[in-house]
């Protein structure tokens, strides 16, 4: 019996303490009862049209100010218990999958409240605006193109989170809720009939829809991207396809630029006359490499605008331009080829001139008459095989310094050649 | 016996960490540059430049021709012009019979010069596996009289015996970026030189795959296009966009850069090809500066 009570008073301590320890991890201030959020709104009296919203986030709905807020002092501005880019995720953690395929940059940068209300709101999830609406406010030119296309995806103007995840996406890239063509199909029905007639029996409900629609919307019949390649808008798939019954219906007659030869002919042979090739042109890619094959937002059927292209695989080169204190308007506004031919060319850099000074002086014309001494007279002094022109002093994708010379201080350039000045 | 032991022990620990410490203290000393053939003509764009036992020889893309000097004990004579006027010569390759594997980048193919430097026709390669395109974007001799080409139109490395009787062939790594050049060291592996990721990948001898060397070296180097293996093994890699050399260790470190950009001589602007003789000379084709640059490793 003595033992009984023994063990009876323990237990009754244990869960007196256990309770005790679980109350003051709720009330960590050992607040009066009220004083957790009631008595805050005694003072900070504009809550009170707050409360009054739709949708109130949770802890304030319960009277728990304290469960974001210090209510003596803090580190943090607002008196937040932890810095704002943190604090949600004290008790919304999980959003961002640990090795997520995308995320959204500002959940990933803890700026919960570009989008949510941290109190209320009268749109659900506390935003601050309606779905689209708040999407739109940041994606500007995405809500440009979708209000001016003839040609809309329905969900597009309905929500974006149709297809879309808010928070970050674990498997697929651009923040979709499954890749294409799952996420297509679960509106898509692939086995009716026309259907299958639209897609000329190929097994598209196995392709990438994304290749030749546009699921945002575009001006052109069928969704598809605005720039489309004749074989498709002609429907003869076959032209570069095999077979739809065969076995691998999407494989090419032809690989690489060979299977663009058959129609790009004079262009596939003018590329070739050249004295220096780009070498993806004849890679196993081809013309892949750089052009999308199906349809494209992009002119000339290009796989994303000209610069985002070259970047690919010239990306040191990109990035030098956007670190250069002087940049080259060319290539700021993504025209390389303003300079650049892509495909070949018979000067070096495959330039579209043979002579460096009237490539520059399309644009910079003046220099060209009123300038240094350049051109085929003028030898270099560093080096007697090379006439001075005007990569002799300026990079053209840029430097570290003004007016992308090659040396900090003019000074320091100009004695490279005139060394007797040098100090 | 146990003495024995530990001493060999002692040499497997030591000796990677050796290489790779000379890797790092790879010292080029200028010797000199060359800006003309024998004729004093001037060099223009040379793509491509290769040392032999007793020979330099230059492929002066611009000028539209090989150039041949004579190479002896370290100094370089100017010796044989051979115009091409219909070529846009980018590498040539000695064979073993004294004539020269031309790689053509108008013709995007390999021709035959004979002794005299005459063009006896285009590289006939004889039983291949396949009626697969071939499109060469690097060549080299494989040192046992093969010759080593890289068909980037279907990814793979193909290897010639001397009369041109396909041997074997590699395909590209899955994960390849745009490999730009190969190479074979002495012990019979065969490297490639992705541009785009700036990274290596090797096919140890023997084998016929390709598994990475090294990961991406982007942040040590622009756009590198040619590598050579030096006398231990280290790889010499040709950062064309950024003007300069970058050394890779026999285990895939990257131990350094060597040379920078600039127009006077031991400088580099946009160089294309690397070649490095058995006594340790580096030959450069400085292409953008118009010239071939030699130097001296001391490691």
């Amino acid at each position: 019996m003595k033992s009984l009570l023994l063990i009876f008073s323990c237990v009754a301590i244990i869960l007196t303490l256990a309770g005790g320890a679980l109350a003051e991890a709720k009330n960590p201030f050992n607040l009066a009862p009220g004083a957790r959020g009631k008595l805050c709104l005694s003072c900070h009296e504009g809550f009170k049209k707050t409360m009054n919203k739709k949708f109130i986030h949770t802890p304030l709905a319960e009277g728990d100010c304290t469960g974001c807020h210090n209510p003596h002092a803090a580190d943090h501005g607002k008196l937040l218990a932890e810095d704002a880019t943190q604090i949600c995720f004290s008790c919304h953690d999980g959003l961002v999958p640990v090795n997520a395929r995308s995320s959204h940059q500002i959940v990933s940068e803890g700026k919960c409240v570009s989008c949510h209300d941290p109190h209320a709101s009268d749109n659900k999830m506390n935003l601050l605006q309606p779905e689209n609406q708040l999407c739109f406010s940041c994606h500007e030119e995405l809500a440009q193109k979708i209000a001016q296309n003839k040609v809309p995806h329905s969900p597009v103007s309905d929500d974006c989170l149709t297809c879309h995840s808010p928070h970050a996406s674990a498997d697929n890239p651009n923040l979709l809720q499954a890749k294409a063509p799952e996420l297509c199909l679960q509106c898509h029905d692939a086995s009716k009939k026309t259907f299958k007639i639209q897609h000329v029996n190929y097994p598209v409900e196995q392709a990438d829809c994304t290749s030749c629609h546009n699921p945002h919307g575009s001006n052109t019949r069928s969704m598809l991207y605005d720039n489309v390649h004749e074989p498709l808008s002609q429907r003869m798939c076959k032209q570069c396809h095999e077979d739809p019954s065969s076995a691998t219906p999407f494989a090419t007659v032809k690989n690489s630029f060979e299977l663009c030869q058959g129609c790009h002919y004079d262009m596939v042979n003018d590329t070739f006359n050249k004295d220096r090739i780009h070498w993806p042109v004849v890679d196993q890619v081809g013309c892949l490499n750089c052009h999308t094959p199906h349809a494209s937002s992009e002119a000339k059927l290009m796989k994303a605008p000209l610069k985002q292209v070259c970047n690919t695989c010239h990306s040191d080169t990109v990035a030098r331009q956007e670190r250069s204190l002087t940049k080259h308007q060319p290539i700021e506004d993504g025209e390389c080829s303003t300079c650049h031919s892509p495909h070949s060319s018979n000067n070096p850099f495959i330039l579209n001139e043979g002579s460096v000074i009237n490539i520059c002086g399309q644009c910079h014309d003046w220099q060209t008459h009123s300038t240094h001494p350049i051109g085929a007279e003028v030898t270099d002094p560093r080096n007697p095989n090379l006439t001075l022109d005007c990569l002799s002093c300026h990079r053209t994708h840029g430097t570290e310094y003004q007016h992308f010379i090659y040396n900090e201080t003019v000074n320091d350039l100009c004695v490279q050649c005139h060394t007797k000045y040098r100090r | 016996m146990k003495r024995i032991l530990i001493l060999i022990l002692a040499l497997g620990v030591l000796t990677p960490a050796l290489q790779a410490g000379a890797a790092g203290q790879i010292k080029l000393k200028y010797v000199g540059s060359i800006y003309t053939d024998a004729a004093g003509a001037a060099l223009n764009h040379p793509a491509g430049v290769t040392v032999t036992k007793d020979r330099l020889l230059v492929a002066d893309s611009g000028g539209k021709r090989v150039l041949s000097y004579r190479y002896q004990q370290g100094e370089v004579k100017p010796d044989q012009v051979y115009p091409l006027p219909d070529m846009f010569p980018l590498m040539v390759e000695p064979t073993d019979n004294g004539e020269l594997y031309v790689l053509d980048g108008r013709a995007k193919a390999i021709f035959v010069l004979g002794a005299n430097g005459q063009v006896k026709g285009k590289y006939a390669a004889k039983g291949l596996p396949d009626n697969n395109r071939i499109v060469p974007r690097s060549i080299r001799s494989g040192g046992d009289g093969t010759l080593l080409v890289l068909d980037i139109f279907s990814a793979r490395v193909l290897v010639f015996a001397g009369n041109g009787q396909f041997l074997r062939q590699l395909p590209f790594p899955a994960l390849a970026g745009a490999i730009a050049d190969l190479t074979m060291d002495r012990q019979g592996n065969i490297y490639l030189l992705d541009s785009v990721q700036a990274a290596l990948w090797v096919a140890r001898s023997g084998t016929d795959q390709f598994g990475p060397l090294t990961a991406g070296m982007k942040e040590n180097m622009n756009f590198p296009t040619s590598l050579a293996t030096d006398n231990l093994g280290n790889l010499l890699l040709v950062d064309k966009h950024g003007s300069g050399l970058a050394i890779v260790g026999t285990d895939g470190a990257f131990a350094g850069r060597r040379l920078s950009m600039g127009w006077s001589d031991s400088n580099l602007y946009y160089p294309s090809q690397i070649s490095i003789s058995d006594s340790g000379d580096l030959f450069i084709a400085d292409t953008a500066n118009n010239r071939i640059q030699h130097f001296n490793i001391s490691e």
